[in-house]
C-alpha cells in the first residue's frame, strides 16, 4: 500500500496543480483495493468498477478542495462504501445494508504453498479456516492484512468500534491459527515462565 | 479468555499495532513456548505472503483508461497535457519524511511559496516507512534531488528517465534534477543499490561513488558502497558497463554479464593493479582490483550479490563481524560484541521473514553464543 505522505503529497498535487500524473497515481496506488472493497458489496464486477469509478470523479471534481480531506486513504473507502450502498439501494436488491452481508473476496490461488513450506493439505485447511470466517471477521482480516490499513482505519471505515476490529483480528487469526494447530489452549495451561 | 489475550498480541504485531511492551509480553510467552514456535512462523508466513491473485498493474492502467473516458463521457473536463503547466520556481528547502505526518503537514502549510521545483520527482515512488526524499531548490544553483533509506529499510525508485533503482538499507543517492538527462545521466551513491537502467545510447548513464566511477548504456546490475567496508563492488546482471576507478583514470574494466569488480576501498595494501579472472586464487591479500564471477546460492540458483532485492539475506561462510554489519542494515539494530573471539566465528545461511529474534536463534544453532536484546541494541555476550 502506498505510503501516507505519498498520499498527501498526491492530494497536494492535485489540488493546487490539476495535476494528472497525480491523478492517475492515486487511481491506480488505490484501485485493486478499492474495486474489491465494493465487489464486496455490490458483488458484481461491472457494478465494483463503476463504484470506484464514481468515487474518482468526484475527487477530480472537487480537487480544489482535496486539502480539506483529512484522511484521504479512509475517504476513499468511505466513499467507496457509501456510493456502494447507494448503488444497491438503487438496484433494491437489498434494504438492509449490513456489513455482515459482505464477503471479502479471496481467491482460491491466494496462498503458494512452495513460499510457505506447507503441505497442500495444510493449505486447503488453511484455506477453509478463511473461508468459513464470519462475513465481517473476514472483511477486517483482508482489510488490515491486505490493504495494511490500521485498526483506527478501519473502524473508521466500517463505523464499528476499534475494540471490535483488535477482538475480530484476533478471532480470525485464532481460528486460522487452528488450522495450522497453533493450539494455544493446549499449551496456556502451563504457567508463563519468565526467563 | 487468557486466547484472546495472546491472540490479540499476535494480531498487533503482525499488524503493526503493538507497543513495545506488548512486543516483549509475546516474546516471553513464546520464549516459555518454544514449541509453538512452527506455528507462529507458519501464521507469520501466511501473514507476510504477497496477494497473487490482486488485479496487476495492467489491469489497473485498463481500469485508469476505462474511468478517463467514462470521465470524458460524462463531461468533465480532463485536458490531457496539462500535467507540466506548473511553475517551476522556488526559493524554500522541503523535506518529506514518511514518518513524519506533521512535517508534511507544515510543509503543505507553507502553501504556495513551496513549489516543487524538481517536477522531475513525480516519477519517484516511495514505499516502507523510513525513506526520506529531499529536495533542495533554488532557481539560481542546482535543483538536488537526494533519496535516503535509513538501516532496516529498502525503497524503490524510478528516475525521470523510468531508469529503476531499488535502494538497499542505510543508503544515499542523489542526482541533479536540471542536469540529468541533458547530456548524461549521472547519479551519486552511497550504500548499495540495484539499478536497472534504461537504453539510451545518446546519454549514458554514469554513477559515481567514493572509489569509482561506473558508465553504463542500458543494463542491469548492482553496485555495494558501503562507507567503511573494505571494497567496493559492482556486479553485472545483464548488458555491459565500464568501471573507472578514481584515481587511476587512465584504467578502464569492461564488465562483461555475471562478472563483478571487486575495488579495495583501503589502499593501504598496494600491489599492482592486476585482473585475476580465476576465482579459487588462493589470495593472501585481496588485490586492489579483482575481477570475479557472481556467486550463485547452490539450493535455488539465487544471485547472491542481488539478493538483497529479492528480500534474502544469503551469506556464505561469512565472518560474524561482517555479518553483524549485514544485520545491522537489515533490521535497523546496532549489534555489539563483549568477546572479540567471536567476531570471528563464521556462518552460512539465508534469512528472509525471519525477525531479528529468529535470525539470531537459527544462528545459535550453528555456532554457541548467546545474547541480549534491549531496543534496537544486541549484545553478543561471551
Amino acid at each position: 500500500m502506498i505510503a501516507a505522505d505519498r498520499v498527501l503529497y498526491l492530494q497536494m498535487r492535485i489540488a493546487r496543480f490539476d495535476d494528472q500524473h497525480a491523478y492517475k497515481e492515486l487511481f491506480t496506488s488505490f484501485y485493486s483495493y478499492l474495486f474489491q472493497f465494493a465487489f464486496s458489496f455490490v458483488k458484481s464486477q461491472e457494478s465494483a468498477e463503476e463504484v470506484v469509478s464514481d468515487v474518482f470523479i468526484k475527487i477530480w471534481e472537487k480537487r480544489k478542495a482535496l486539502e480539506k480531506i483529512n484522511n484521504l486513504k479512509v475517504y476513499l473507502y468511505v466513499a467507496t462504501k457509501n456510493n456502494a450502498f447507494n448503488y444497491i439501494d438503487k438496484q433494491k436488491r437489498n434494504a438492509t445494508n449490513s456489513i455482515d452481508d459482505f464477503p471479502a473476496e479471496f481467491a482460491s490461488r491466494y496462498f503458494d504453498p512452495e513460499q510457505l513450506l506447507i503441505t497442500a493439505d495444510m493449505l486447503a485447511l488453511i484455506e477453509d479456516a478463511i473461508n468459513n470466517l464470519p462475513p465481517r471477521c473476514r472483511a477486517i482480516f483482508k482489510l488490515i492484512k491486505e490493504d495494511n490499513l490500521k485498526y483506527k482505519e478501519v473502524a473508521e471505515i466500517l463505523n464499528i468500534s476499534v475494540k471490535t476490529v483488535e477482538n475480530q483480528l484476533a478471532i480470525a487469526l485464532r481460528k486460522i491459527g487452528s488450522a495450522v494447530s497453533f493450539d494455544i489452549k493446549k499449551t496456556i495451561s502451563s504457567p508463563v515462565n519468565h526467563p | 479468555m487468557e486466547q484472546e489475550w495472546i491472540w490479540n498480541l499476535i494480531a498487533k504485531k503482525l499488524s503493526g499495532e503493538s507497543t513495545q511492551e506488548e512486543l516483549q509480553e509475546l516474546e516471553v510467552f513464546l520464549r516459555s513456548n518454544p514449541d509453538l514456535h512452527y506455528s507462529m512462523q507458519t501464521i507469520i508466513d501466511l501473514w507476510n505472503s504477497e496477494y497473487e491473485s490482486g488485479p496487476g498493474h495492467e489491469n489497473t492502467h485498463q481500469a485508469f483508461t476505462k474511468h478517463i473516458e467514462r470521465m470524458k463521457k460524462s463531461g468533465i473536463d480532463f485536458p490531457s497535457g496539462t500535467e507540466h503547466n506548473y511553475p517551476t520556481y522556488s526559493s524554500a528547502y522541503s523535506e518529506i519524511s514518511s514518518n513524519s505526518r506533521r512535517k508534511s503537514n507544515i510543509l503543505l502549510a507553507l502553501g504556495s511559496v513551496v513549489v516543487f521545483a524538481g517536477i522531475l520527482f513525480l516519477g519517484l515512488k516511495i514505499f516502507g516507512s523510513n525513506n526520506q526524499v529531499k529536495q533542495s531548490a533554488d532557481p539560481e544553483k542546482n535543483t538536488i534531488s537526494e533519496i535516503s533509506t535509513k538501516n532496516g529499510s529498502k525503497t524503490t525508485l524510478t528516475l525521470p528517465d523510468g531508469t529503476i533503482v531499488k535502494l538497499n538499507a542505510g543508503s544515499k543517492i542523489s542526482y541533479d534534477d536540471k542536469v540529468y538527462g541533458s547530456s548524461l545521466r549521472e547519479v551519486n551513491l552511497t550504500g548499495e543499490a540495484f539499478f536497472d537502467v534504461v537504453k539510451n545510447p545518446e546519454k549514458p548513464f554514469v554513477i559515481h561513488t567514493g572509489k569509482i566511477n561506473i558508465r553504463v548504456l542500458g543494463t542491469a546490475f548492482n553496485v555495494k558502497s558501503y562507507p567503511g567496508e573494505k571494497n567496493t563492488e559492482t556486479s553485472l546482471i545483464r548488458g555491459s558497463l565500464e568501471v573507472t576507478v578514481k584515481d587511476r583514470p587512465s584504467e578502464k574494466y569492461i564488465l562483461k554479464p555475471n562478472e563483478k569488480l571487486i575495488v579495495a576501498n583501503d589502499e593501504t595494501v598496494k600491489i599492482s593493479a592486476t585482473i585475476k579472472r580465476a576465482e579459487k586464487q588462493p589470495t593472501v591479500q585481496e588485490p586492489i582490483v579483482a575481477l570475479k564471477h557472481l556467486t550463485y546460492e547452490p539450493k535455488d540458483s539465487t544471485i547472491v550479490e542481488t539478493s538483497w532485492v529479492e528480500n534474502k539475506l544469503i551469506f556464505q561462510d561469512q565472518n560474524f563481524k561482517d555479518l553483524a554489519t549485514q544485520l545491522e542494515r537489515w533490521y535497523g539494530v546496532k549489534i555489539n560484541f563483549q568477546d572479540p573471539e567471536q567476531e570471528e566465528m563464521r556462518f552460512t545461511g539465508i534469512f528472509q521473514n525471519e525477525t531479528i529474534q529468529q535470525a539470531l536463534e537459527a544462528l545459535k544453532l550453528s555456532n554457541r553464543f548467546s545474547y541480549t536484546i534491549s531496543g534496537n541494541q544486541v549484545t553478543i555476550l561471551k
